[in-house]
């Protein structure tokens, strides 16, 4: 059952990557091609989410009562792995700000040329 | 020794951008700011003490048999490590960055807080991924030069600087996702993100799979990140599109950053000869893209563009041969070039500035009108070229020998060519601007280009050309402490 969750949770994220590199690649419209930028970052974020998840596994919480009370094994065997959490946080983060320049420089090309196709906006660089 | 000055390369820069970034509109004090803060950047890598510094000072620990990391110790902090690499990797940031910044407060009527925020941020992104030893904080500041090198080229405020922002930004976000799902796989795999105990973990354990999964995917990163072919289109894109000032100091991020993001392949790959083979081609590539795309420019900028990603190539060349020649020779050429074509953006800038334009067809006949722009241009072009005394020679001398004693001496040849393909297409921009009599030269006065330089680009051009030729006439000093850290590094592999 969990390894299913496991092996589910890392097929969705292979799929979100391959959407939004299909977005980047094919699609004209550049909040589309934006869009396909988020779901690749989004895709490795579960990556690192899922192999963070453990099966069962307690909150990573760590205490100073761990170490006096000596179950400093015990809580590494049971507890979620936290750092990849750590990453994904971060990671949002960064994308948040990509999202935001991009879609700053989109309105800037979108109010000089009156359109978001790439086609378009990138015409006179391919004559 | 954890050196207190060592943390400080990286976040008075953030620090500075934030500050400058709330002084946007004050004018004056953006101008103070930013010429005190530059005087900072410059000091700290030379005070600051050789050694590591440990976020926290959370020490090494023998590992919990629970945790399954199959190693005895790892470390838990965050790590930076400050040798001499990278203090002259970082000092010859801070002096580019310095022109930078003066070129703009000197020569701008308002200082722009935003733009200096934008630089700081630069400067604290390549310092960070010099120095991390942690492989996910390399990828966080990556991502971050990524987002602030976009909005200095964004900052020129013309159309095709957004056009090459978003492409960069687009493409940023596909290799900043191919790194991370590398470091997830390696994470996955041996459970640690410090590149020593990475590096230790992978010893003998380079050929599974995951591991080559992650190597593509890194080398992925390292190549949109150093502007190696493929992505060698949409950072000459980048550089051509900046203001020359910035194009100086994005070439010098690219090569700096280049040589570091190797640096870290070669010290968890380094045992892998397929990546080395890879990356040989990918950079022999570059090399013939960038040259020859050189060669059939029409605008003096388009061209310096071209010439500065082949020039990438060729310190590619030389780190994927991976022995401590090649090593050494390369990163001397990254500073040998990064110098060479400042000098050569700045030269161009200034006919820019002049002129309004650096295409071929409106330009010509300037020799006479600014025989010294033209005199420091042919340094610029002589020390690009590799031509003797001045300093490339020195570094590609030095390649063509690695080639050679690694058992490629058709890769010495590779790069004698792409050397003369360079000079060849550099000597066509000199023509064409400086030579050629021209029937629709732009209206170009004597004063804008010769008397009436601005003293800080002047002054800039003076020194880099002084200084490409005092390391054409004593690589030594340099190059011996390279050749060190080479043999370090190869030894550690």
């Amino acid at each position: 059952m969990n390894v299913d969750v496991q092996l589910w949770s890392f097929v969705v994220a292979g799929l979100l990557v391959i959407i939004g590199l299909y977005a980047i690649a094919f699609m004209d419209n550049l909040v589309k091609k934006i869009i396909g930028v988020m779901l690749v970052g989004d895709g490795v974020n579960l990556v690192l989410i899922t192999e963070g998840f453990k099966p069962g596994g307690i909150v990573p919480i760590i205490s100073e009562k761990l170490f006096s009370s000596g179950a400093v094994g015990d809580f590494a065997n049971d507890a979620a792995y936290s750092l990849p959490f750590a990453l994904v946080l971060t990671n949002i983060v960064i994308g948040a700000s990509t999202l935001a320049v991009l879609l700053g420089i989109s309105i800037k090309l979108y109010q000089h040329y009156r359109s978001l196709s790439v086609a378009h906006i990138f015409q006179e660089d391919d004559a | 020794m954890n050196s207190e000055l060592i943390p400080l390369m990286v976040v008075f820069p953030l620090i500075s951008a934030i500050l400058l970034n709330l002084m946007h509109g004050k004018d004056r004090a953006v101008r103070v700011y930013g010429t005190l803060a530059m005087v900072v950047v410059i000091a700290v890598p030379l005070l600051a003490v050789y050694g590591n510094h440990l976020f926290g000072a959370h020490p090494a620990i023998d590992t919990p048999a629970e945790t399954g990391i199959a190693l005895g110790r790892i470390n838990l902090a965050i790590e930076y490590s400050f040798g001499f690499l990278q203090r002259a990797l970082i000092f010859l940031l801070a002096a580019i960055a310095t022109f930078a910044v003066l070129s703009h407060t000197s020569n701008e009527k308002r200082a722009s807080g935003v733009y200096l925020s934008m630089v700081m941020l630069s400067i604290a992104a390549v310092s960070a991924v010099v120095m991390a030893n942690d492989i996910f904080n390399m990828f966080v500041f990556l991502e971050i030069l990524t987002i602030s090198q976009a909005a200095m080229v964004v900052a020129k405020g013309d159309i095709g600087g957004y056009k090459a922002a978003l492409k960069y930004l687009i493409f940023g976000g596909v290799a900043g996702g191919a790194i991370l799902l590398g470091i997830a796989l390696l994470l996955g795999t041996f459970g640690v993100l410090n590149i020593t105990d990475l590096g230790n973990a992978l010893s003998g354990n380079t050929k599974s799979p995951i591991v080559l999964t992650a190597v593509g995917l890194l080398v992925i990163g390292w190549l949109f990140e150093s502007g190696l072919f493929p992505f060698h289109t949409i950072k000459s894109h980048i550089y051509s599109s900046a203001k020359a000032d910035v194009a100086a100091l994005l070439q010098t991020e690219t090569k700096i950053v280049l040589v570091a993001i190797a640096i870290i392949l070669l010290r968890l790959f380094g045992g892998l000869s397929n990546m080395s083979a890879v990356m040989v081609g990918l950079s022999v590539i570059t090399l013939a893209f960038g040259s020859v795309m050189a060669l059939v420019q029409t605008d003096f900028r388009r061209l310096l563009a071209f010439a500065a990603v082949g020039q990438a190539g060729l310190v590619g060349i030389g780190l994927s041969l991976g022995t401590p020649d090649g090593i050494a020779a390369s990163i001397f050429h990254a500073v040998n070039d990064a110098l060479a074509m400042s000098l050569l953006f700045v030269t161009v800038f200034v006919i820019y500035e002049g002129a309004k334009t650096t295409e071929f067809s409106r330009l010509g006949g300037l020799l006479t009108k600014a025989p010294r722009l033209a005199f420091l241009q042919i340094i610029g072009i002589m020390a690009v070229s590799g031509v003797p005394p001045f300093n490339a020679y020195q570094s590609e001398y030095r390649l063509i020998g690695a080639a050679f004693q690694a058992g490629y001496p058709e890769l010495g040849v590779v790069i004698i060519l792409g050397t003369i393909v360079t000079f060849v297409a550099l000597m066509k921009g000199f023509f064409l601007t400086f030579l050629k009599e021209s029937t629709a030269v732009a209206a170009i006065g004597r004063p804008q280009l010769s008397n009436a330089l601005p003293l800080v680009t002047f002054a800039t051009m003076v020194i880099l050309a002084l200084v490409c030729l005092g390391i054409g006439l004593h690589p030594g000093p340099l190059y011996d402490r390279f050749a060190d850290v080479a043999i370090t590094l190869t030894m550690g592999v």
